[in-house]
């Protein structure tokens, strides 16, 4: 709003009389008028009156009917300096976006947009209360959570985890820029827990009002060191929830030009990520890991701080690399291994194969 | 979509087809038609029996009685209410007590009508509600209508069927308001008690859960009363019942809750009073006594929304905050519960 | 009603009446209070004389004598005033509030001024022919009410006689203490004519009344009849703070009976006499053991 709009009341005609009938409306929002032009007639039972615009502008905000008693003082609209000017929200059109014939209250409509009850499955007629929603939201298998405002912003994320790894990817993400945190996810916590500065908004079961709300991002932060099945359910939790992954890279990681990293990669703090290396969607390359060049990394592996990969070394699907481990050129390591800390890999690890820690591969 | 001032004009003109039925008050001649209008077209078409008074409160009340005495149907109009003051006597010494004090010998049935009620910056001696005055005065039937029943044909009845004198209260924001229909009532279920004469209306929300917390009031503040209602259930998940007698005099016998809303306490066992008359030892506080002896301890919380205990200010601001509001009934309500 | 005789035989009605009542006031066969008539029955035997059915009677706290005059009940009075259940309005009424036919009272000074005036217009509406006649008293002229009253009554022409009965004392403040002006200068002030007589004479006050009736029911419209007159007793019971010897005064050259008896003869006054005492001994009697309500 570069300047005022002028608000135009619903004048009192006759003292004796405080509402009059709008009888005539020859005017409608977005229409421009001249000062002196005709913005309304009304009528008491006494008289009629012809209500005149004392100012040039556009019409904006403008409610009422023909046909409808208005309440002399009430705004009847605004003359605005521009077309596209916004009127401010009037009560009525806070329940914007109810199905017509739904009767819900207000605290209701609110838990029902923070559990994501989808308004049109209501029933229409008895009135809909907090209770009735909680009720059905707990039968749905839905624990409570808040979807917070800030989810509601276009470059809002969610992070899903809120466990070690989760703290490390939200300083990740602070650093990397460009998104803001509108909180964690995390099934094992209550909402409203605190991880780092942000707060836990719920479980799994927020995901769908949170995309609903408008955040459609989110980082997998479930690190899937004892399991990596763990953190792969959660790329499918997000998939189908119609999330997108950001790539995030700390400020501190080199990453060549032709190196290409897919969707969800998480490259932390002094990484390096060599010429051509393929890395794979929601690929973790941790703190201080070196992918050389040409190093193939399948989707969901999980390269642990320290780690050093040689050229062209192949890592297979979710497959995990423990810290200070070192990998021969050319090594290709299966899908779904687990390579322990310290170890030294010189030769291929088949699927599901496990190296333990500090152990010399092959042994 | 009827007014109340047409319904009420209506009325009269109804009334005044049996040839007993006179007005009096002043200001009354066409095409004035009194200070409100509510007598407009009357002297046109009965000039004999629509006639103009002089200044004289006392004597018109007095002259309506002694037509009534002698078997006439007389409208008395006072310009406002706050005049009252000025018929106490014939009010209280002669109308009322002629009947019982002449051992049944004798009927009154004067209809005294007039407007009370402030919201329109008339000032200290215009804009009072003080029908509580005359409430409890023995004999006396007084009327209050509102916008959920023809207030025109209340009065019609009240002029034509009555027997005993009535004080006829029309609140003056009410006269511009339209009478609702059913579709203006879609969201409320609504219970008529027909009552010995004058309806009361008991209204709750369609598929609300059970009422925690009964409203009720009288005239136009039934109207801010649905309004608090409503807000109270979509904003604040409190469901009340709110309800609308139209006769504030006589209650009944024994000291009983009228039983409409002795009904709606049993339901909900809170009680909240609504009324544009001052605070004290009014209309609310008679209904919570009646509510405290008839529940005793089911009676869970009682209380009073009505005007200051000072002269009604002219300045808009400040007779809207001498005045009950919305928000007042609203926040009365949450508290209680 | 007109002959001396029936005259008098109204006169001493009332005076017994009254006597009756303060002689038995103090022996507690009555309850509350009364407001004697005694030394003002001229007024009502003269002007009442000439009701005719259906004609309307307004009076005040002092109406015993206008009952009476009107034709009301001696033992209904009595039970009245006793609180049973035969009395005129069932003992609810007591002394000051009585009703029977067209015969009204009430105990507040003037306000029974636009109610009488309400009901002649009523009258006169309905075609009826029947003239109201209202009671006042000096104390009354001090009621807002009563001049709203004779303003309405004149505007409108109301069919009523208006009757001041001045007895120049209002419970114990003589007139002069409340009264500005003329008293009869407040009913010409509206165009309302006024006739004044001082008489305790009930032949002069009936003859008065006589012309103001047929003057009334010839050309509706509101008349006057200002009556000076005296009351010898207290304006309740006990309650007189005026010098006795001016009483007595009053009473040797004011006392209707006395005026109005000397024109009949001795034999025909005695009998009269005899038999109102026994007819009000029976009505008190019966009164008496008339059940309570």
């Amino acid at each position: 709003m570069s300047e005022a709009a002028k608000t135009v009341h619903v004048p009192l005609i006759n003292p004796n009389e405080t509402e009059a009938r709008l009888v005539g409306l020859p005017i409608s929002n977005g229409a421009r008028v001249a000062k002196g032009d005709t913005l309304a007639t009304l009528e008491t039972t006494k008289s009629t009156f012809e209500l005149l615009a004392d100012t040039d502008g556009f019409v904006a905000g403008l409610q009422a009917k023909q046909g409808d008693m208005l309440p002399a003082g009430q705004v009847l609209l605004y003359l605005a300096p521009s077309k596209d000017w916004q009127a401010p929200k009037t009560k009525s059109e806070t329940q914007s976006g109810v199905p017509d014939g739904l009767r819900i209250t207000q605290p209701a409509l609110q838990l029902a947009h923070k559990r994501g009850i989808e308004l049109s499955t209501l029933p229409i007629g008895p009135i809909i209360t907090e209770d009735y929603i909680a009720k059905l939201a707990s039968q749905t298998g839905q624990a409570a959570f808040a979807i917070p405002d800030s989810a509601k912003l276009p470059n809002s994320v969610i992070v899903y985890g809120g466990g070690g790894h989760g703290k490390a990817v939200i300083d990740l993400l602070r650093a990397a820029g460009g998104y803001t945190l509108a909180g964690v996810i995390d099934d094992s916590r209550q909402p409203g827990d605190p991880v780092l500065d942000s707060t836990v908004i719920g479980g799994e079961a927020a995901l769908a009002a949170l995309h609903a709300a408008g955040c459609t991002r989110a980082l997998n932060a479930v690190g899937g060191i004892g399991a990596m099945s763990t953190r792969i359910a959660v790329f499918d939790r997000l998939g189908a929830a119609g999330f997108e992954l950001p790539t995030l890279v700390h400020p501190s990681a080199v990453i060549e030009p032709s190196a290409q990293l897919g969707p969800g990669v998480q490259v932390f703090p002094h990484a390096y990520v060599g010429s051509d290396a393929r890395v794979g969607k929601g690929v973790i390359v941790n703190t201080g890991v070196i992918v050389s060049h040409d190093c193939v990394l399948e989707e969901y592996a999980n390269l642990a701080p320290g780690s050093i990969l040689a050229g062209s070394v192949q890592v297979g699907r979710g497959t995990l690399i423990g810290m200070g481990v070192t990998i021969n050129l050319n090594v290709h390591i299966g899908n779904l291994a687990r390579i322990g800390n310290g170890a030294t890999v010189k030769d291929s690890v088949p699927d599901n194969g496990v190296v333990r820690a500090g152990a010399v591969w092959p042994s | 979509m009827t007014s109340v001032l047409e319904s009420l004009n209506r009325g009269l003109h109804a009334a005044f087809a049996d040839e007993r039925v006179y007005l009096i008050g002043e200001d009354l001649l066409d095409p004035y038609g009194g200070a409100f209008k509510v007598s407009r077209g009357l002297s046109s078409q009965y000039p004999d029996r629509v006639w103009t008074s002089p200044v004289s409160e006392a004597a018109i009340a007095g002259v309506g009685a002694g037509m009534a005495l002698r078997g006439l149907r007389p409208v008395v109009e006072l310009m406002f209410g706050d005049f009252s003051t000025l018929i106490a006597d014939q009010l209280i010494n002669s109308i009322t007590k002629f009947p019982a004090m002449f051992n049944g010998a004798a009927n009154v049935p004067v209809v005294i009508r007039t407007p009370m009620g402030g919201r329109r910056g008339y000032g200290p001696t215009h804009s009072q509600t003080l029908e509580k005055l005359y409430l409890g005065v023995p004999g006396l039937r007084v009327l209050a209508p509102n916008t959920l029943s023809e207030p025109g044909e209340l009065l019609r009845r009240a002029i034509l069927e009555q027997n005993v004198p009535v004080l006829f209260i029309e609140n003056k924001v009410l006269y511009p308001k339209q009478i609702l229909d059913s579709a203006a009532l879609a969201d409320f279920e609504i219970q008529v008690s027909p009552g010995e004469f004058a309806p009361t209306h008991t209204l709750r929300l369609k598929g609300a859960p059970a009422p925690r917390l009964t409203l009720t009031a009288y005239g136009y503040m039934a109207d801010l009363a649905r309004e608090a209602l409503t807000q109270l259930a979509f904003q604040h998940e409190l469901f009340c019942e709110l309800v609308v007698p139209t006769q504030l005099a006589p209650l009944p016998a024994a000291g009983t809750l009228e039983p409409a809303l002795q009904d709606s306490l049993q339901r909900s066992g809170r009680l909240l009073t609504v009324e544009e008359g001052t605070y004290s030892l009014g209309w609310g506080a008679e209904q919570l006594a009646r509510a405290a002896q008839q529940l005793g301890g089911r009676l869970q919380a009682a209380r009073r929304v009505a005007a200051a205990e000072a002269p009604i200010p002219a300045a808009r601001n400040l007779e809207d905050a001498a005045l009950p509001s919305v928000e007042d009934i609203v926040s009365a309500a949450r508290e209680m519960v | 009603m007109h002959t001396d005789a029936a005259l008098y035989k109204q006169l001493a009605t009332i005076r017994q009446f009254e006597e009756t009542v303060l002689d038995a006031f103090p022996k507690g066969a009555f309850y509350g209070t009364t407001h004697t008539y005694i030394g003002q029955e001229a007024n009502a035997a003269g002007v009442l004389a000439h009701l005719n059915d259906g004609d309307i009677v307004f009076s005040n706290h002092r109406c015993h004598g206008h009952f009476l005059a009107y034709g009301g009940d001696a033992r209904a009075l009595f039970a009245e005033l006793m609180g049973k259940a035969t009395g005129v309005c069932g003992g609810i009424g007591g002394s000051q509030h009585l009703h029977w036919k067209s015969f009204y009272s009430n105990g507040v000074l003037g306000s029974t001024a636009p109610i009488a005036v309400g009901a002649a217009l009523a009258e006169k509406r309905k075609g009826s022919q029947a003239v109201t006649v209202l009671f006042l008293g000096d104390g009354a002229m001090g009621e807002g009410v009563v001049y709203e009253s004779l303003n309405i009554a004149s505007l409108w022409a109301a069919p009523i006689l208006f009757v001041v009965e001045n007895n120049h004392i209002a419970q114990t403040t003589p007139t002069e203490l409340a009264m500005a002006g003329s008293l009869a200068g407040r009913f010409t002030a509206f165009n309302i004519p006024a006739v004044e007589l001082d008489s305790s004479d009930v032949r002069e006050i009936n003859t008065a009344a006589k012309q103001e009736f047929a003057q009334l029911r010839a050309a509706p419209g509101p008349r006057t009849l200002i009556l000076h007159t005296a009351r010898f007793g207290p304006h309740s019971k006990g309650d007189d703070t005026r010098d006795p010897a001016f009483i007595e005064q009053l009473r040797a050259i004011r006392d209707p009976l006395a005026i109005h008896g000397a024109r009949l003869q001795a034999a025909e006054r005695a009998t009269i006499d005899a038999e109102v005492n026994s007819a009000i001994a029976a009505a008190y009697t019966k009164a008496a053991a008339d059940p309570l309500p």
